[in-house]
């Protein structure tokens, strides 16, 4: 298999770097492309057929397009209603968890407030990504909280 | 004897009676046993029982009527009287037509003769009831009334009035002193149980003192002078108990024949309504509320005093007509009162409404009215109550404008929510990425003394993220979305310990527990409850001594529950988590309790000073009650009252 492509979209410049960083550490073969809020993730998916990313981490919380409403035009779209979605924000709230995963989404991330801890996360993430494409789960019924 | 016939106010009486009364005379010409009677008199109710046809009884036989058809026995029983002077009676069933009779008769021994009383035994209570002579009548009969006629008290004596015949003792100046009772018939039997014996020959003075004094004695004395009937009705006691007297004197020859009627439970029941009447007004008074008759026929209306006075007038000032009040509605509303009033009497449903008027004195008030229909005699009425409800109106309408800005503050606090979870902990988490960055990444190239303050900057920032979480649990306790449910509080004990679990095998702390019930909650509250006692006492442990906590935990009985609790019903647990800690001073009972209360410095034990604040709240939200007992080096205690499920 090829570099895991994976797109991360999100406000915040620290968190963007942060999070490139956690994943350059934990030295998995990814590709990573990061994109600032939902309407130019959505843009970017629409044209980019041919080599659509494996993992789309989404922020919450974001101008233009928040993350809500970027998950739903995701599961609304034929061809990326089976892309994995993990959501990556701030909130622990269990109301915006349940809400992401009745919208669609495969993973809920809790941005970690150490470095460790995010590439921690990451590694679980990216490993399970294999194991989802490898063992062709039901795709709706993967939820996964970290 | 023969005098009798011819005493007209003695007929009247007697023929007044429900009695059939007879008066014999024993024949004995024929031999030395009497086996003859002669009929001297007969009263109409006699003539009736016994005559045949239009024919008197009187001066025949008895042997010869023909319904008596046991005159032998009668015979037996008259001779017996006649012998002893014995009163006697005795019941037997007489044939009348073609009825069986039940008759009561009674024999009574008198100069000449015998009377015989006969009554139906069955109805003698209802005839007893009813034979109650009209005063009126008996005036006109009064006048012929022959006292020192014996056979008349027989008659008397079936009254149920009261009969006495008094006569005026004078002193030495002739001025009436006192009266004497020469004759009382046996009624007052009925009242005092003294039979007229004891009371005949008895002065006014010595029977009943107060006569003296209640201005009786002046009425009767009066009526011999003047020789005018008095009547008075008065209140008399008798053995401690009330009687009310209707009395009217009549002056008879040289006396004065005195009736009394009891009136007691007519002058009871008259109180009675009195009382009712004057509770009703009280009440509509003191409720506010009055009440109103409309006779929808006639359109007239009558209002209680109260209608008056909600409107601002004297009873009785306004008159009775259905639209008088209507001029106070206020305009808007008029059609509205109009309209409902109508589709009641049409429908005939209640009308129920709130409708504003203004007053005599123009202040503005709301009114409700409930009224219905009904018809009676052939009348139709509409019967209602009106209520001045202005001052709900004005407090509801105080607690919506209270609604209103509780709502705001409502909304003010979950923005601040918004803003201490989201937006203060966003910067907060980046210093600690960051921080987390250098310690991973530069430790090595720095100097201690920077990895020092590198230390210090990584506590303040983990000291500020408990505080903001705590801060904000603290805030959620009542806007929990989870519906409370059936939680065994074991269970809670058990996840409690084992987030703590660590600093429990740290310190070597010894946690016991009594078996714990089941209560109704929320299950992550109750957690954190549980989690900060314990907490708490792990935390303010005593030094070189061994942490031991106990949870005891007892259903109590009702005395034993705190008033304040007391209006929830049911049954509650008492919780008590004891420790050996350090305990704190009796004086901080009750402000340990409050929103950043610190008992210690920051730099002895850590803590936001929220822990116990937080579980105030979450007692509070339960229904319960936690309450603190604290000795310096003592330990602490801590107690929980809550309600249990069965």
């Amino acid at each position: 298999m090829d570099k895991l492509r994976i797109l991360l979209v999100d406000d915040d410049e620290d968190d963007r770097q942060f999070f490139a960083d956690a994943l350059e550490g934990i030295e998995l073969n990814t590709e990573l492309r990061q994109l600032e809020n939902g309407k130019s993730c959505m843009e970017y998916l629409i044209q980019e057929t041919e080599n659509p990313p494996d993992l789309v981490f989404l922020d919450l919380n974001m101008p233009i397009m928040n993350g809500f409403e970027c998950l739903e035009a995701i599961r609304r779209t034929p061809h990326l209603k089976d892309i994995l979605v993990a959501i990556y924000s701030t909130s622990s709230a269990e109301r915006d968890i349940e809400e992401t995963f009745e919208k669609g989404a495969n993973i809920y991330i809790k941005k970690p407030s150490s470095f460790s801890e995010l590439k921690k996360s990451l590694k679980q993430v990216v490993k399970i990504n294999w194991a989802y494409h490898l063992n062709d789960f039901k795709k709706e019924n993967f939820l996964l909280k970290i | 004897m023969t005098n009798i016939s011819t005493n007209n106010f003695f007929k009247n009486i007697v023929d007044g009676s429900n009695e059939a009364l007879v008066f014999v005379s024993p024949n004995a010409e024929i031999s030395n046993e009497i086996n003859q009677y002669v009929i001297v008199y007969a009263n109409k109710k006699a003539e009736s029982l016994f005559a045949n046809t239009q024919e008197s009884i009187q001066n025949r036989e008895i042997k010869e009527l023909p319904k008596f058809l046991e005159f032998g026995e009668l015979l037996n029983h008259l001779n017996s009287v006649i012998k002893s002077k014995k009163h006697e009676a005795f019941n037997f069933v007489q044939k009348v037509g073609h009825k069986n009779l039940n008759m009561h008769f009674k024999i009574e021994s008198h100069d000449s003769g015998l009377l015989i009383g006969i009554t139906e035994a069955k109805v003698s209570y209802v005839v007893h009831k009813e034979s109650n002579l009209q005063e009126d009548d008996l005036k006109a009969r009064i006048n012929e009334l022959e006292i020192s006629n014996l056979f008349s008290y027989g008659v008397l004596d079936s009254y149920d009035s009261m009969v006495s015949y008094l006569r005026p003792i004078f002193d030495d100046h002739y001025v009436i002193s006192d009266f004497r009772i020469d004759y009382i018939n046996n009624r007052m039997d009925d009242i005092t149980q003294e039979e007229s014996e004891f009371i005949i020959g008895k002065t006014f003075c010595e029977y009943y003192p107060q006569n003296f004094e209640n201005g009786v004695f002046e009425k009767l004395k009066e009526c011999f002078y003047s020789g005018q009937n008095q009547d008075y009705i008065k209140e008399f006691f008798f053995n401690e108990q009330s009687y009310w007297l209707s009395n009217r004197a009549v002056k008879m020859n040289d006396g004065i024949i005195l009736f009394s009627k009891d009136i007691t439970r007519e002058k009871k029941n008259e109180e009675q309504l009195f009382i009712q009447n004057r509770l009703l007004l009280e009440a509509e008074h003191v409720a506010n509320i009055g009440s109103f008759r409309w006779n929808l026929g006639k359109e007239e209306i009558k209002y209680s005093e109260n209608v008056y006075r909600m409107f601002g007038f004297e009873p009785k000032e306004l008159d009775s007509k259905y639209d008088r009040l209507l001029a106070f509605v206020h305009p808007n509303d008029i059609d509205k009162v109009k309209d409902s009033f109508h589709q009641a009497r049409i429908s005939k449903t209640k009308t129920d409404l709130v409708f504003r008027i203004y007053t005599k004195s123009n202040d503005l008030k709301y009114m409700n009215t409930i009224g219905e229909c009904y018809q009676k005699e052939g009348n139709r009425y509409m019967v209602g109550v009106i209520r001045d409800v202005t001052k709900q109106i004005e407090a509801e309408s105080k607690l919506q404008a209270k609604n209103a800005e509780l709502k705001r503050t409502n909304s003010d606090l979950e923005a601040f929510n918004r803003v201490a979870s989201h937006d203060l902990q966003e910067p907060l988490r980046k210093i600690q990425m960051f921080v987390s960055r250098l310690f991973e990444e530069e430790k090595d190239s720095m100097s201690l003394r920077s990895q020092g303050y590198l230390e210090k900057v990584k506590s303040s920032s983990n000291r500020m993220r408990n505080l903001i979480n705590n801060l904000l649990s603290y805030s959620k306790v009542d806007e929990v979305e989870e519906q409370p449910k059936r939680i065994d509080l074991n269970d809670v004990l058990i996840s409690a310990l084992d987030d703590l679990g660590e600093r429990i095998d740290d310190i070597g702390a010894e946690v016991a527990s009594d078996a714990l019930p089941v209560v109704n909650g929320v299950q992550f509250q109750l957690e954190q409850l549980f989690a900060n006692l314990i907490g708490n006492s792990l935390k303010y442990v005593k030094k070189e001594t061994r942490a031991k906590i106990q949870i005891k935990s007892k259903i109590i009985s009702r005395n034993e529950i705190p008033t304040e609790l007391l209006s929830f019903g049911g049954n509650f647990v008492k919780l008590q988590f004891i420790d050996n800690g350090i305990g704190f001073e009796k004086k901080y009972e009750e402000k340990i309790f409050e929103i950043f209360q610190r008992l210690h410095g920051k730099n002895e034990f850590s803590g936001t000073g929220l822990g116990l604040s937080i579980c105030k709240k979450i007692v509070q939200s339960h229904n319960g009650i936690i309450q603190a007992k604290g000795e310096l080096d003592k330990g602490a205690e801590f107690t929980i009252y809550l309600p249990v499920l069965q």
